[in-house]
Parts: C-alpha cells; sequence; structure tokens
C-alpha cells in the first residue's frame, strides 16, 4: 500500500531574537490510508510545529521550513504556490485545533461557516449545501442539527464548538485529519465523547488521522502507530503494542511511568524524568536526552544515535540498541 | 469536632450573584458555585477533590482560605469557626492555612525576586528578626525542594514552569503551615514535570506531617496523591470514598462515568473497556435541573430522581453517596 | 576515543547538569534594551533631550532678554546676531522661542505630573475597591470627561485673568480622567491576578497588595499614559495662547509666539516658522518615545 502523506527530513527553525531556535530538526515518518497515527511529546518537542509545517501554516517571520519534503497524495506540499495550497487546505488536509473558540469566526453562524466552506471546495449547488451541512452535523452526533444551523459560536458549549470544527474538517473528505492537541481543552466526560468519535468517524469517512498529544493515554485508544517526539525528534516510532508494552527509549520508558494510572492496583511512587529538555537554540551534539538519562553512555555525548530497528516497524534513537551496548533494561512496570 | 480531624467543613454554600448593567439589583439571579456541602478532612492525609468545569471545586478552596466570603455555612479549622471570623482575625490563621495555585506563571508576582517572594509571608507574620534570618530561612527552603538558593535575587521569568511551582510552594512553606490547599498545582506542567512535583508533595508531607487538600480534574493523579476521594458535579458532593474504591467501587453513575472517561496508557486494557459514554453537555450553573443534578445525562434516572435532591448517606464505612440507587 | 570506553555507563558524578536559567535582567534594564531597538522612540528621547536643554541653559548664553526690546532694529531678517531674526519689537526672536520653551514644556511636565498624581490615586482606589464605590467614582469621571476643557478654561476666564494658573487649573481638572480610567483597568485585572490572590492568602493587608503588587505591576501604562500626556497638554496650551487665553506678553510661550507670528505672515515667516518647528518637533519626539515606551514595556512581549 501506497502511504498517503511522506515527510521526509523535515526541518523547521524560528530566527528569534535570542537565536535560531531548532523546533523541528529532521524528521521522517509516512502516514497510509485510513490509518490513525499519535504524535506524543511535552511542550516544545516540535509536535505542534510538524503538524503546522504539514499544512504549510508556519509564518515567515519568525518560523520558515528550512529543509525537508512533504509529500501529500503525490504533491509536493512544499513547492506548491499559496494559492494552490488554500484550495489543499480543508479539501485534501484539515486540522483541528485546541481552542475551537478561536477557529470559528464569532460573527458568523455555524450554518454559514460550514456553507462556505463547502463552496470553496466542493461543486454542490445550494440547496444541496445546507442538505449536506445538517447531514455532516448529524455524523459528529449533533442533537439538533437544525437548530445548531442558525447559532453563532459561543451560543455552543466548547465540547459543541469542537464537534462542529470536526465536522467542518471532514466536510470535504479530506485525506488527512491532523488534530492538535483537540481535547485538552475539554472536560474529561467531553474528551471521551470526542475520542469516541474519532474513532466511529475514522472508520466511516475513510480518512487517516495525526493526533498530536502531550497525554500518552490519549493515543493508546485510537492510534494504531505512535511518534514519540523529544527535542524536535522523532526519538521512538512503532505500532501501539512496540511502545507502549515494549518501548526501547529510556524517554519513553520515562514517559509511560510518570503518569499514575487510574487502574492501578498498590500506591507507589511516580518515577520521574530529573531535569528540562534542551535548549533548542543550540541543542546538544549527541542524543538530546543524554543530561536526564539514567542509561547514559559516553558516546551519547559525542554523538546522536542513528535509527535502529530492534522490530519491523520500530524505530528508536538510541545507542543503547548498539550492539557493543551494555544490556539495559527497563526497571520493572 | 473529632480529634483527628483538621479541618470539618459544614453545609458550605457559596453563591456568586449575576449582575447585568449597572443598576442591576444584586439580589436577582445567583450562581449556586458550592450549594450545601460537607466534609471532614483528618491531620496529615491528603484529601482529593475532583470535578469538572461548573463543579465549584476551585470555589470550595477558595472559600475555605477566605477568598470568597461564605453564603452560609461553616469551616471549622481546628477548633475554629474560620468562616465567620474578621479578615485582621483571619490574616493570623493564614499563617497554618496555606495555598498553591494552578498557573506557575500568574501566581508569582512579576516585578519581585525570588527572596522578595518567599519572605514576604516572613515579613507578614514577624518570623525572624532580621533580613538575614529570613534570608538565609528562603536559602533553606529553596534547597529542601530542590532548587539553587544562589538564585535567590533571580526573577519568576528566568525559570521553567515547574520550577516557578516549587518557588510558589516554597512561599506557602515559609510560615510553615499545617495544612495546605493545592488549587490544580500540576494540571499547567508537562508529564515529566508533573511526576517531579508530586513527588516532593509527598516527600514534604511524609516530613512535617502537612494536611492536603488537592483539587484537580485528573482522576488519575487524584487517585494517586489522595486517601480520601470527594466527586463533586455542579457544586455538589456526588460521592466520597476512600481513594482505592473510587475506582474499584465507584457508586455513583457520576463516578463511574468519570473513570471511563479516562484514558489508560495501554492499548490491550483501552481496547477491552467497556466505556460509560455519557450524553449531552454539563448543564448550566444557572438554570440548575431539578431533583438530582446528574440526572439529565444518567441513565438510571427515576422519577425520584427528577423531583427531589438526593442526600449524601453512607453506605459503607467512609464510602458516602448522594444516590437513590443506593437509597430506597 | 577508544571504541570501548565509548559505551561506559557514565555515572550521575561525572554528569555535570547544567541548570536551566535565562540570564537575569531586570524590569528597566530589560524595558531599556527593547527600547533602545526602537530608533524612532530614541531619536525622540535625543530630541526631547536637546530641546530641555535648550529651555534651561539657552537663555543663560543668550545675549539679549526674552523682554529686551530695541526699536532700532524691529522685524531683522535671520543673521548671525539673531538666528531667528527679531519681531515687531525688536526682540531676539531665538532667545523668545527658548525663554517659551521653558513655559510650554513646564507646562507639559506640571500638567502631567498633576494628572499622574490624582489620576493613580483616584484611579487606584476606584479599581481596588471595586463595587458600588467604583461605581459612583467612574460615573463623577465620566461627567467630568463629557464636558469640552475650553468651556471650562472660558468658565474659568470668568473669574480669573488669563494666564498659567487658569491653564494649570484647567488642565488639571480634566485631564486626569484619561489616566484614572488607565489605572482602575489597571488595578481591576491585577486585582484578580493569581499573584494578587497568593498574597492576600499569606495575610497580607489591603495597602500591602495595593502598594507592593498592584502599583508596580501597573507602572509600565501609567508610564507611557504620563508621556503621552506632555505633548497634549504642550499643545493644549498652546492652541489656548495661540487663541489669547492663555499667557499674555510680555511672557512668551510657543503658542503666543506663533499667535504673534501669524500677524506679519507674508512678510517675516520665520516669527511663525520657528516656534511652529519647535512645537512640531517635541509633538513628534513625545509620540514616538510614548509609542516607543508602550511596546518596551508591555509585559506580554517579555518572555
Amino acid at each position: 500500500m501506497q502511504p498517503v502523506l511522506k515527510v521526509r527530513n523535515l526541518k523547521t527553525q524560528f530566527f528569534t531574537y535570542s537565536g535560531v531556535v531548532q523546533a523541528v530538526r529532521g524528521i521522517d515518518f509516512d502516514v497510509y490510508p485510513a490509518e490513525a497515527v499519535g504524535i506524543v511529546g511535552e511542550s516544545g518537542c516540535g509536535k505542534s510545529v510538524t503538524g503546522l509545517s504539514i499544512m504549510r501554516l508556519i509564518t515567515y517571520p519568525p518560523g520558515k521550513i528550512v529543509q525537508g519534503e512533504i509529500n501529500l497524495d503525490g504533491i509536493d506540499i512544499l513547492n506548491t504556490p499559496e494559492k494552490e495550497m488554500q484550495k489543499i487546505r480543508g479539501g485534501k488536509i484539515s486540522m483541528i485545533f485546541q481552542d475551537p473558540m478561536t477557529s470559528l469566526n464569532p460573527a458568523l453562524t455555524i450554518g454559514y461557516q460550514m456553507s462556505e466552506m463547502l463552496r470553496l471546495h466542493t461543486n454542490l449547488k445550494n440547496n444541496e449545501i445546507k442538505e449536506r451541512v445538517i447531514e455532516l452535523l448529524n455524523l459528529v452526533r449533533i442533537k439538533s442539527p437544525e437548530e445548531v444551523y442558525k447559532q453563532y459560536p459561543h451560543q455552543l458549549s466548547g465540547g459543541m464548538r469542537q464537534r462542529v470544527m470536526i465536522a467542518m474538517a471532514i466536510s470535504c473528505e479530506p485525506k488527512i485529519i491532523i488534530a492538535d492537541e483537540p481535547t485538552t481543552s475539554v472536560d474529561v466526560t467531553i474528551q471521551a465523547q470526542i475520542l469516541y468519535l474519532l474513532h466511529d468517524l475514522k472508520e466511516r469517512v475513510n480518512s487517516s488521522i495525526i493526533l498530536i498529544t502531550h497525554n500518552l493515554a490519549v493515543v493508546a485508544g485510537l492510534c494504531s502507530r505512535i511518534l514519540v517526539m523529544y527535542a524536535g525528534l522523532v526519538i521512538e516510532e512503532g505500532s501501539d503494542f512496540q511502545i507502549f508494552e515494549n518501548p526501547k527509549h529510556p524517554y519513553t520508558w520515562g514517559l509511560l511511568k510518570s503518569v499514575p494510572r487510574i487502574d492501578q492496583e498498590e500506591k507507589e511512587k511516580l518515577s520521574t524524568i530529573a531535569g528540562l529538555p534542551p535548549d533548542l537554540i543550540s541543542p546538544p551534539k549527541g542524543c538530546p536526552f543524554s543530561l536526564r538519562c539514567d542509561y547514559a553512555m559516553r558516546i551519547c555525548f559525542e554523538q546522536l544515535p542513528p535509527y535502529f530497528e530492534p522490530e519491523k516497524g520500530h524505530r528508536v534513537i538510541c545507542w543503547l540498541l548498539d550492539k557493543r551496548a551494555p544490556a539495559a533494561t527497563r526497571s520493572k512496570k | 469536632m473529632s480529634e483527628d480531624n483538621i479541618l470539618e467543613v459544614h453545609n458550605l454554600k457559596k453563591y456568586f450573584p449575576i449582575r447585568s448593567g449597572i443598576f442591576a439589583s444584586t439580589k436577582g439571579v445567583m450562581v449556586k458555585a458550592v450549594d450545601d456541602i460537607s466534609f471532614n478532612v483528618k491531620r496529615g492525609e491528603t484529601v482529593g477533590l475532583v470535578g469538572e468545569t461548573g463543579s465549584g471545586k476551585t470555589t470550595v478552596g477558595r472559600t475555605i482560605i477566605r477568598l470568597y466570603d461564605p453564603t452560609e455555612g461553616q469551616v471549622i479549622f481546628e477548633g475554629i469557626d474560620i468562616a465567620s471570623l474578621s479578615e485582621k482575625e483571619m490574616n493570623k490563621v493564614r499563617r497554618r492555612l496555606q495555598m498553591i495555585f494552578q498557573d506557575p506563571y500568574a501566581s508569582l508576582d512579576p516585578r519581585l525576586t525570588v527572596e522578595e517572594i518567599v519572605t514576604e509571608p516572613m515579613e507578614i507574620h514577624n518570623l525572624y528578626n532580621t533580613k538575614q534570618e529570613r534570608r538565609e530561612r528562603a536559602a533553606y527552603i529553596l534547597n529542601l525542594l530542590g532548587l539553587n538558593p544562589e538564585h535567590l535575587s533571580r526573577f519568576p521569568h528566568e525559570f521553567s514552569g515547574g520550577q516557578r511551582q516549587r518557588i510558589g510552594l516554597a512561599r506557602a512553606l515559609a510560615v510553615e503551615p499545617e495544612f495546605i490547599i493545592c488549587d490544580e498545582p500540576v494540571s499547567a506542567l508537562d508529564v515529566s514535570i508533573q511526576a517531579q512535583i508530586i513527588n516532593t508533595f509527598e516527600d514534604l508531607q511524609d516530613e512535617f506531617n502537612l494536611t492536603y487538600l488537592f483539587i484537580s480534574h485528573d482522576l488519575a493523579m487524584v487517585k494517586h496523591i489522595s486517601d480520601e476521594v470527594i466527586v463533586m458535579y455542579l457544586g455538589k458532593i456526588m460521592e466520597i470514598a476512600p481513594s482505592k474504591e473510587i475506582y474499584d467501587k465507584p457508586l455513583h453513575p457520576y463516578t463511574q462515568a468519570l473513570n471511563s472517561a479516562v484514558p489508560i496508557p495501554d492499548p490491550v486494557v483501552e481496547k477491552k473497556r467497556e466505556r460509560i459514554i455519557l450524553e449531552g453537555d454539563i448543564s448550566s450553573n444557572i438554570n440548575l435541573p431539578t431533583g438530582c443534578r446528574f440526572n439529565p445525562r444518567c441513565k438510571y434516572t427515576m422519577n425520584i430522581c427528577k423531583e427531589k435532591e438526593p442526600q449524601l448517606l453512607e453506605v459503607s464505612a467512609g464510602h458516602k453517596v448522594a444516590c437513590y440507587l443506593y437509597n430506597k | 576515543m577508544e571504541e570501548e570506553k565509548l559505551f561506559e555507563k557514565i555515572s550521575k558524578e561525572e554528569l555535570e547538569i547544567k541548570e536551566f536559567v535565562r540570564p537575569s535582567i531586570g524590569y528597566w534594564a530589560d524595558a531599556w534594551r527593547r527600547l533602545k531597538m526602537n530608533r524612532l522612540a530614541i531619536a525622540g528621547l535625543v530630541m526631547i533631550s536637546i530641546v530641555i536643554l535648550l529651555a534651561i541653559f539657552g537663555p543663560m548664553f543668550s545675549p539679549y532678554g526674552y523682554d529686551e526690546t530695541n526699536l532700532n532694529n524691529v522685524y531683522a531678517p535671520i543673521s548671525r546676531e539673531h538666528w531667528f531674526g527679531t519681531d515687531e519689537l525688536g526682540r531676539d526672536e531665538f532667545t523668545r522661542v527658548l525663554y517659551g520653551a521653558r513655559i510650554s514644556l513646564a507646562v507639559g511636565f506640571v500638567a502631567s505630573f498633576i494628572n499622574l498624581i490624582i489620576g493613580v490615586i483616584y484611579g487606584g482606589i476606584s479599581g481596588f475597591l471595586g463595587g458600588k464605590t467604583d461605581n459612583i467614582m467612574m460615573r463623577i469621571v465620566d461627567i467630568l470627561y463629557s464636558i469640552p476643557t475650553l468651556l471650562i478654561v472660558i468658565l474659568l476666564m470668568v473669574v480669573l485673568k488669563p494666564g498659567l494658573t487658569n491653564i494649570f487649573i484647567a488642565l488639571g481638572i480634566s485631564y486626569w480622567v484619561g489616566m484614572a480610567r488607565i489605572v482602575r483597568g489597571q488595578t481591576l485585572s491585577l486585582k484578580e491576578q493569581e499573584f494578587t490572590l497568593a498574597a492576600r492568602t499569606l495575610g497580607a493587608s489591603r495597602t500591602r497588595i495595593l502598594i507592593r503588587h498592584i502599583v508596580p505591576n501597573a507602572i509600565g501604562p501609567i508610564v507611557v499614559t504620563a508621556t503621552l500626556l506632555i505633548p497634549n497638554a504642550i499643545f493644549f496650551e498652546s492652541f489656548l495662547s495661540f487663541i489669547g487665553l492663555g499667557v499674555s506678553a510680555p511672557m512668551a510661550s510657543w503658542g503666543s509666539l506663533a499667535s504673534d507670528g501669524i500677524r506679519g505672515f507674508q512678510s517675516h515667516p520665520n516669527l511663525l516658522f520657528a516656534p511652529a518647528l519647535f512645537i512640531s518637533v517635541s509633538m513628534l519626539s513625545f509620540n514616538f518615545l510614548g509609542d516607543g515606551l508602550r511596546d518596551a514595556l508591555d509585559p506580554r512581549l517579555r518572555k
């Protein structure tokens, strides 16, 4: 099967007063049709910048994609004129943001905004457009779509607005939906509704989803493949099973053990990752995690490790996987 | 008042008037942010207060420490009803009762140095005689919290979120309090930093026999740190249970749904789990549903649920629930 | 390094954990750093300094007095002796413009200072106490705001003679309301900030919170407003003097000089242009500086 999105050696930088921030430092990944991929990492790891780079929504100044290749369904995204890009955004690829309030226009009704989107990207006639909007609102399980059609964004709750955003994102049956922290600003019971909805839609509309989040638990139920990002790099990539049951990178180990699990039987201390992520204006020449790593070796400070592939589809940047390294195993769960 | 209880809250209510326009009367519509709640906190324990938007959990914390004056009810802290104290008398109590805020960026005055921030409470309560003594004490506390005492002369914006939260903690500890209200102390931080702060909380509790009221929307975190968990919904307590039972034996349909909504970082477990997806949104605080506040979203709703509000009753040792399913 | 050694585990002691701290820089140092990057603001600052120095020291070095007439040398053209020429009584125009600068700048600074004091106290109390007090205090501000300043001046003329006192009173009554509104807004929002709440939970008194936490954090917008008030006051004084409601001869301000100059404008344009130039340059300079300060002191830009 051909991937629908190919990202190769993507580098995005921000030119700020204090220096050049290397937000994304050369990442590669593929997304296959109808697949859900999770990008997980802490703030400043470059996960959101990756999403915006794929949409080509990085504004210069200060941000710039300095190198790389992004291929969406045969289209070379980085060399497409802005006019063309406007048709691609919302058409072939769409995005859901963390705060739906700022991405909806407060002065226009939901119906108007959704119709506008369809008018721009499809050839539907006026009377068909309204029908389609109602159908979409039904699809995202909004109970009274006719009523919501006439309402303004501020009249809806946070969860409802996020549903409207999702309805807009799927309206043109895009190849890929990028969801950037879609549940971070809503309550847990609403988060459960939205995740369930995304799961359900993935099967029905046949789009691929890239879910960007800081919450590892959120991707566990939805994504079949997961990328763990740290300091602008994908430090580990694998299937959900590989990442959660058999992770290889000490950072992934730490991340998994530092959050309490609600189903945990006995109470035990959380394990912590000491220190802070490196400054991306002058990232360390070796492994960016070396300073915080309990297993660090001399080489980790000298050289950035290459990708090791312990299993098919499982890629890890870590010297521990080198044959010459001492055996290191994750301390018990 | 029982001997072991450091804090007892009796029938606490906090209503906020909604004012629209300049001349509107304040007697009109009220938001019932906290509506008649009672609970106790034992000395040296941690009680978790969990709830979603509009549950009133933050208001509870702020009313206990009298940032808000309660509309009704008693807050008995070490035998004194602090709900009825004057501002002056209350300020004295604040030496033993402290608070940590959610946003490590907003809770530190950007114009003061770390030294000024940490020594301010000592100045207010006249602890230590000289500036030098206060500085030494501040350095000692910073060191205790894993911060470099040499950074006393720096400003808050020079630190990361986790470090700032430690500075906030240092400020609270400066007066050697017995009880600390923690209002979402880690939710603004990255996961790896959250664990560092949570462990610090636990270490300090062991060392100084502190009592915490830990307010959060994160049920997994609350369950982890607390001995007892209180679940709130729209200003009411739905359930109080020992933290182990809150996941193993949740009684209230809302607690069950809340548990089910918390994702588990394990795809195998996650795929097998039975999900309870609540319909609809949280009702508005202004037009509360009659009867049980949860009834519009509950799948077990009976006639009585729509008519009368259920009482919070003890069903087993230390486990209370406000639901007619357990009260026939 | 040998290959085997490369894969040796590094002990914790060997790891020198570099601490993450940004360079320590105070609020004003940081603001100054940003202000320096703004060329227009710096140009404004330089021009203002020059005008102030000229106003203070200029007349001392001038061989002429501001009211020293010389009827043998009226309407002298621009020359080495008289840089801006002389007026209809033979007074040196350059000296008179510098002298006028004293009056105009004094009006600007004093008016701004009075407004700063009244506005900060009034706005601070209104915002900090809030509720009904705030409501009443702000309605008073609304009423004062709705009375045109010119009307106040004309009414004052009935009681007092035209002159500086008149102008100060008029500016004092009307201009502080803008400052009061800004300070009130700042206080209202700072009062709800978590650090102010934190100070309350520490047991801090109201006075302490106001002095230690609220005022220092509102200082940025206060400084900007005060800076922008100066050119406003200068302009208003010039306008009053120009229409004859301000200072009277032989005293001079930029406005009254311009008013005098306009009479012989066609034959002796230098008498109009000299004061007009000073008015425009100082107006622009204060505005550039004020805008620069606004950007430099904005806490949102401080990361």
